[in-house]
């Protein structure tokens, strides 16, 4: 099964969905395609029935699908009555023959069939049934020529003519005018016999014709009290004039007619030139207008095509039967008249039957406006001028005989006799002479609607006007014309008029057998079927096609109200909007590409192995050799002793080069105004204090040589007991050489603890008297007062900053925290041995301008002092253990070297023995 | 040696540097009876210095000084220290939470601009001013510096981009740089190590030295 692709979504959708599975989109256009309109003047032009399908909805045609199978088996006789058309002008080029082996395209062919598959008909329909002749009519075919015929011209056509009568009651006035050729006996009869069955209104509608069976020529005057009360006027008067016109088709004579004095001069004219006999119609002729009058003159002509009127017009609207007379087809010729016209000239032709009907159809279209036409009848005096030339038309009668026209009436009267030529218009000469009748003249759409018995005596359809069938007798009049009084009785009642004219037509049409005699031939096609839009036309015989389908199909739905009302399955079942389908049904399993499952299983074993209990692994022991630790620390204290001991000078002390940090360390404390303000930082451990004091201590008396003046602050709490340590020291060596202690206060000055960190000496770098009481005096003395620290206010008031530490973060931060309070002022270090590598940067980037590190820069700076300590006292010691220390890294070495060699020998024995 | 004051400190200076030297047969109770009167001593000294010269000099001199500015600033630090005291119960240790930032943030705030003004700055702008001297030697020094820092930064470089991600391995280039600087590195913890024993030998000197000094004077 090929799916439907669906336009907006692209998706598949199963085949004979109409509504897209996905989207809601609508997979086909279920609108129907309008024809073009067909505006006054046009001329019809002949389309097949198939052409038609695009203007069926998609439901309907998907029906016509459905049939197709049995629309072949019966449409094969309806087929060439879908094709009868009304003879097209010269210049419309013939349409396609059809093919007879595709599937019917006649959206009617399964009408019949249709038809006949009913099981059930009403009780109303089955009288109209046996009224019928033959029982039933084949309907399809009117169908296949409305749907040709616009409405457009009808509006046209009623602009045009004088009376501007509504439609559906002007068949009466087209009875009254019309011909008396009718045969309504048969209807007759058949519609007593049924009248038993059928309901009031049924019976009212058959009683009529008894009623009128009387002369042709009698005025009918049940018809009045019928019809004329629901009737406008104009109708009633129309009705009334129906009987006279079997007069005037049975005795189509001049003496019926309204002589010449009592025409209107162009009536008369109009019916010289016409060579048509109908005459019975002068009656009502004298009400026509002049150009009415041209017109029936012009359709006296022997019609092209073959009388199509059947008794199914004559169901439809009571006044069908006087449309019915079929004209008979050795009086067509080419007389230029267009198809419809000779149609319904043919119509009249051939149906031979005495007029009695037209009284009834007179008679349900009696209106005050027909009595008007009827009056006209009866005195030919006063029958108006056109109206005088209709009655001259044996035609009109064709035309008339539609209730929905209701401009069918003044066009078809023929052409009085007596009418003088003086009043004619000339147009209606034209057209009396043969001219072709234009579109708005036509009165056969009408007619055309009720022609459907026309399909199976036409072989060989064809657009083309004249065919043999055209010539084959027509049949009588059939006893549907009964009906005509049944319908009489039926627009008596309430009912609507287009309804009165509409259901007895369809029904009839339907149950009329395609074959039967009584059917009207082929004619049908020249009865444009104008009095509908052509999308009604398409869509009204499908009512017969659904109604054939409608057992297989659950979900049909009638309309209830508006315009298509009445009709199954016009609109979609699908009563759901777009927006409240199902929704998609979206996947709740998750959509997990390679690459994540591969993280995803990572992230599992991570967590998997977080969860698992790690062994715990005891740290290997450290195997100390404690022969080889004593042995080191005998031969470094050895190394110590012994030149302590024994006083030994083995080493020499280090060079002084002044452009070292030493030597430019020296320089600056040398450059330094005697007795200047000196800030000293002691902020070291004491476990370095043996390191850092013989550092310290050369410089500390290098600055009391220089009888400087001493602040001494400590950022670690253990740095005010070193710095005390050194004054103490200090004081010390300066008893010993008998020289003046250095005075606390008036030398030197202990800030003692600067708290806070690097904060702390921020602070105190930009306002040193944070630290004001020394505590070593009285509570709350003020230090700044005192002699070592007149006229320091600030940082920068002091000649240099010398920092004493064993630390080189606490070195960083002084450098840090300081520089820019400085102000240009010389920072010096003395640092540890282990500082020294961190410190030195400083150095040589000339943040610091001289630095002191260890014991070795202790020495040399008491070398530059000339004033040798404890530092080089120690110096030969360090000298000896460093040498100590030296080969016991070298002994180390070698030590590890070769046992690393024997273990591996080992080893690769091991791996030799093994092998 | 009449002093019995210098002797007295002579003989515990003896005992403490023998307790602590006792350590090179291992560790021993006279080893930790050394250290534990040394961080004794140098915790109460460091309790009485700060009683002293910061609660005492700093804050109550302060407040019972007749200047305003003194009394408002010690009144503060004393009402923040007191605060402090917040962090001894978890309960109110919210309550300290405040004082303990404005520590941190002001320490913070110090080393960071000490650092940025005192270090970074000045030993960039040294290390390129080195390659501005007309000395040879110091432009081979600053090469030698550039070098040694770009190939020390480098092999504390672990992260790991391109094909060498899999394998866990640096390329042979980063190998080379970092290969370097791991002898620069060397070579400064073999400075540092050097450093640390020279310290600590000159402490050893200076203690050996003072036992010597002892016995000499008291012998002598």
């Amino acid at each position: 099964m090929a799916d439907i692709l669906c336009p907006v979504c692209g998706k598949a959708n199963p085949e004979g969905s109409e509504i897209c599975q996905y989207c809601g989109a609508l997979l086909k256009n279920r609108g129907t395609e309008p024809l073009a309109p067909i505006h006054p003047g046009e001329m019809p032009t002949p389309k097949k029935t198939s052409e038609l399908e695009r203007t069926l909805p998609g439901w309907l045609r998907n029906i016509r699908k459905g049939d197709n199978s049995q629309a072949q088996t019966t449409a094969s006789p309806e087929q060439p009555a879908q094709n009868e058309q009304p003879a097209p002008p010269p210049a419309a080029p013939p349409p396609p023959p059809p093919k007879k082996d595709e599937p019917p395209v006649d959206l009617l062919a399964g009408l019949s069939q249709s038809d006949e598959e009913e099981e059930e008909v009403p009780d109303w329909l089955a009288s109209l049934k046996t009224n019928l002749p033959g029982g039933s009519v084949p309907a399809p075919e009117p169908a296949a020529t409305e749907a040709e015929q616009p409405a457009d011209w009808l509006a046209a056509l009623q602009g045009d003519s004088p009376s501007q009568q509504p439609a559906p009651d002007l068949p009466a006035a087209d009875s009254g005018v019309g011909s008396g050729s009718f045969s309504f006996n048969q209807a007759e009869e058949s519609s007593q016999q049924a009248s038993d069955d059928t309901p009031d209104w049924m019976a009212a509608l058959n009683n009529p014709p008894a009623q009128n069976t009387p002369a042709p020529v009698q005025p009918a005057p049940t018809e009045p009290a019928s019809g004329g009360t629901d009737l406008p006027d104009w109708l009633g008067s129309l009705g009334n004039e129906a009987p006279q016109q079997p007069a005037a088709g049975a005795a189509p004579t001049a003496d019926d007619l309204p002589s010449d004095g009592d025409l209107s001069g162009w009536f008369s004219g109009l019916d010289n030139a016409g060579s048509a006999p109908a005459a019975a119609p002068a009656g009502p002729a004298g009400d026509l207008p002049d150009w009415m009058a041209g017109l029936g003159e012009a359709q006296a002509a022997p019609p092209q095509m073959p009388v199509e009127n059947t008794p199914a017009e004559s169901t439809q609207t009571p006044s069908a039967p006087a449309m019915s007379e079929p004209a008979s087809p050795a009086e067509a010729s080419d007389d230029g008249l267009p198809d419809w016209l000779a149609a319904a000239v043919a119509d009249k032709t051939s149906d031979e039957a005495p007029p009695v009907e037209p009284a009834a159809s007179a008679k349900a279209f009696s209106t005050g406006a027909l009595e008007e036409v009827n009056l006209g009848a009866n005195d030919a005096a006063q029958v108006p001028d056109w109206m005088a030339g209709l009655g001259g038309s044996t035609v009109p009668e064709t035309t008339t005989a539609q209730p929905e026209q209701p401009v069918a009436p003044p066009i078809e009267p023929a052409p009085a006799p007596g009418v003088s030529g003086a009043d004619n218009l000339d147009w209606l000469s034209e057209l009396a002479a043969g001219t072709p009748a234009p579109s708005q003249n036509e009165p056969a759409p009408a007619a055309m609607e009720s022609a459907p018995p026309a399909a199976p005596q036409q072989p060989a359809p064809s657009f083309e006007a004249p065919t043999p069938q055209a010539e084959t007798p027509p049949p009588a009049a059939t006893p549907a014309f009964e009906n005509n009084q049944n319908l009489d009785s039926i627009l008596s009642m309430d009912m609507p008029d287009w309804l009165a004219g509409f259901t007895p037509t369809e029904t009839d049409a339907a149950k009329t057998p395609a074959g039967q005699p009584g059917a009207a031939p082929a004619a049908d096609a020249d009865l444009s079927p104008a009095s509908l839009p052509s999308w009604v036309q398409a869509m009204r015989p499908m009512e017969a096609v659904i109604s054939g389908a409608e057992g297989g199909e659950e979900d049909q739905n009638v309309e209830k109200e508006g315009p298509l009302a009445g009709l199954r399955s016009v609109l979609p079942a699908h009563t759901e909007a777009p927006g409240s389908r199902k929704p998609k049904a979206y996947s709740i399993k998750l959509q997990v590409d390679a690459t994540q499952q591969a993280q995803a299983a990572l992230l599992e074993n991570l967590i998997a192995s977080e969860a698992e209990s790690q062994p715990i692994v005891t740290p290997k022991r450290v195997v100390t050799i404690r022969p080889l630790r004593w042995i080191i620390a005998a031969v470094l204290l050895l190394a110590v002793l012994i030149p302590a001991v024994l006083g030994l000078s083995f080493f020499p002390a280090p060079s002084q080069e002044p452009e070292n940090e030493i030597g430019k360390f020296h320089s600056l404390v040398e450059s330094l105004p005697d007795g200047g303000p000196v800030l000293l930082v002691f902020d070291y451990q004491p476990g370095y204090a043996g390191e850092l004091e013989q550092a310290a201590s050369p410089v500390v008396r290098h600055l009391v040589d220089k009888n400087m003046r001493l602040a001494l602050v400590s950022s670690s709490p253990t740095g005010v007991l070193m710095s005390e340590n050194m004054m103490d020291r200090i004081q010390a060596e300066l008893s010993n050489e008998n020289k003046p202690p250095y005075p606390a206060g008036d030398k030197y000055v202990d800030l003692g603890y600067l708290p806070g960190g690097e904060a702390g000496i921020q602070v105190f770098a930009n306002n040193p008297r944070v630290l004001g009481n020394d505590y070593t005096g009285e509570p709350g003395q003020d230090l700044w007062n005192t002699q070592a620290l007149a006229g320091i206010s600030k940082l920068s008031d002091f000649g240099t900053l010398i920092v004493l530490t064993d630390n080189p973060d606490t070195g960083r931060m002084w450098i840090e925290q300081t520089g820019q309070a400085l102000q240009g002022q010389p920072m010096l270090m003395i640092v540890s041995a282990q500082a020294e590598p961190m410190i030195r940067p400083y150095y040589d980037s000339g943040q610091i301008h001289g630095m002191i590190s260890g014991l070795a820069g202790g020495t040399v700076y008491e070398e530059f002092t000339k004033r040798p300590g404890q530092a080089s006292q120690y110096w030969d010691s360090y000298g000896a253990s460093m040498i100590a220390a030296e080969l016991l890294v070298i002994v180390g070495g070698a030590w590890a070297l070769v046992e690393h060699l024997r273990t591996r020998r080992m080893e690769q024995q091991l791996e030799e023995d093994e092998a | 040696m009449g002093d019995p004051v210098v002797l007295i400190t002579g003989v515990l200076s003896l005992l403490f540097t023998i307790l602590v030297l006792s350590y090179v047969v291992g560790d021993n109770p006279a080893f930790r009876l050394a250290i534990y009167a040394f961080i004794g001593v140098a915790a109460g000294y460091v309790t009485a210095i700060v009683l002293l010269q910061v609660i005492a000099n700093q804050m109550i001199f302060s407040l019972l000084s007749g200047d305003l500015f003194k009394q408002l600033v010690a009144g503060s630090a004393l009402l923040l220290g007191l605060i402090l005291f917040a962090k001894v119960s978890p309960r109110t240790e919210w309550f300290a939470r405040p004082v303990v930032a404005f520590l941190v943030g002001t320490g913070a705030a110090a080393a960071v601009a000490g650092a940025m003004l005192g270090t970074i700055y000045p030993q960039t702008m040294a290390s390129i001013d080195i390659f501005g001297q007309d000395d040879p030697l110091k432009k081979l020094e600053g090469a030698v510096v550039l070098a040694g820092t770009v190939a020390t930064l480098a092999y504390f470089q672990f992260t790991l981009v391109g094909k060498t991600t899999p394998t866990g391995n640096r390329g042979w280039v980063m190998r080379i740089v970092a290969f370097v600087g791991q002898v620069f590195i060397a070579i400064t913890l073999g400075a540092l190590f050097a450093g640390a024993f020279s310290a600590a030998l000159t402490a050893l000197i200076d203690r050996v030295e003072s036992i010597v000094l002892f016995f000499d004077q008291f012998l002598h």
